[in-house]
């Protein structure tokens, strides 16, 4: 009898145990690792790892290159979620709408470059964007060098990203429309005629569960994009459109300064964390759940 | 009455308009690499783009693709990854999120 108790109270621990030994492995403890390795100088020119506090940090929060990646990075955020949620919810509250035919055409449209890997869609933005031959500049007849422009390189990455992230979200937002009962608009059609007062009154309270996941997933989803950047434009011309991600890889692994990525990295997780605890704690409150 | 209908019509006509044009816009890069995939290498380079190829190439763009990697080896090892990937990905969260 005590031995079946047991056996139920270390159950759960149980069945939990095989997840939180990946996370424990492949996540906390690199993390750590990462932390600890972040007070050292090491490197190609000192191989063996030497202690030096927080140098790292202070050569970071110093150099010049770090707060314009920190900028270009911020740019991109704001830009990209911004355009894709804002998108994606316009788009879905007109793609909403029983009377349109050819919804499945519209969803397939919009959703595709979603499940194109991001290399392939740097590819074909690429040779879009490409000067002579692109698509682009013979169709407005313009002679643009896009991706090696300090001025344009940034805006042609974030357009590309607009592109591949907006169906997605559009997904999801006709997915959370969909499931917003009909009654309250027939009820709204007896008090008002503003389809304002529609979306404003029930539309986006009714949504905010799909919101709140939506917004949370674009803000992590673009602080971690690298794969344009890397395959467009190697984060030039002069840093212009280095992102952080890209330009941790650049430090700590292609010029192999460990220590200083390992404090790059952690800077970057620890902002990530404070993001993301800030926005659960501020919003859990006003999303509504019942329905 | 009339009225009403004919906002309801126009409204409708207008959700159409966006939601094609923002369609098309989106699917673009789409058909023009499928095009583009269709072009011979004179085409490509020819002066004024067009959508249509003067030759289509297909084949011969797909056999050429096909000899220069190793493309069922590389189906092999992206279908081996995804699906042990799967398996274990399956059977470590749904043990957590019983428990």
């Amino acid at each position: 009898m005590v031995k079946g108790k047991l056996l139920m109270k270390i159950k759960p621990y149980l069945f939990i145990a095989p997840a939180f030994v990946f996370l424990a492995t492949f996540t906390l403890f690199p993390i750590l690792h990462t932390l600890y390795y972040s007070f050292f100088r090491w490197g190609v020119l000192s191989p063996e790892p030497v202690f030096i506090g927080l140098e790292n940090y202070r050569e970071a929060f110093a150099s010049p290159i770090f707060r314009q990646v920190w900028s270009n990075t911020l740019t991109y955020s704001a830009c990209t979620v911004a355009g894709t949620v804002l998108l994606g919810l316009f788009l879905a509250v007109l793609g909403n709408n029983e009377r349109l035919k050819g919804q499945g055409f519209f969803r397939t449209a919009m959703f595709y470059p979603h499940m194109l890997p991001w290399a392939v869609a740097a590819m074909v933005w690429m040779w879009m964007l490409q000067p002579r031959r692109g698509l682009i500049n013979n169709l407005f007849s313009l002679r643009i060098d896009w991706l090696r422009s300090a001025d344009y390189a940034l805006l042609a990455i974030i357009v590309a990203a607009i592109w591949k992230g907006v169906g997605f979200n559009f997904l999801l937002f006709l997915s959370g429309l969909q499931s917003v009962p009909k009654e309250y608009y027939e009820a709204a059609k007896l008090e008002t005629n503003s389809w304002w007062h529609e979306f404003r009154y029930i539309t986006l309270p009714m949504l905010s569960p799909t919101t709140f996941v939506v917004v949370l997933l674009a803000v992590i989803g673009s602080f971690q994009s690298v794969d344009l950047v890397y395959i467009m434009t190697q984060g030039g011309p002069a840093n212009h459109t280095n992102l952080i991600i890209h330009y941790v890889y650049q430090q700590g692994i292609a010029s192999w300064r460990l220590g200083y990525g390992s404090a790059l990295s952690f800077m970057l997780f620890a902002i990530l964390l404070i993001l993301t605890a800030v926005y659960l704690l501020l919003m859990e409150k006003r999303v509504q759940y019942e329905r | 009455m009339r009225d009403k209908a004919l906002s309801r019509k126009l409204s409708l006509a207008l959700n159409y308009l966006v939601l094609i044009t923002s369609s098309l816009l989106v699917l673009f890069p789409l058909i023009w690499i499928v095009v583009t995939s269709l072009k011979g290498q004179a085409d490509i380079f020819r002066a004024p783009l067009s959508l249509i190829p003067t030759k289509v190439m297909f084949y011969s763009n797909l056999l050429e693709v096909l000899r220069r990697a190793p493309w069922v080896l590389y189906f092999r090892n992206t279908i081996l990854v995804v699906s042990v990937l799967l398996v274990v990905q399956l059977v470590v969260s749904i043990l957590a999120a019983y428990a």
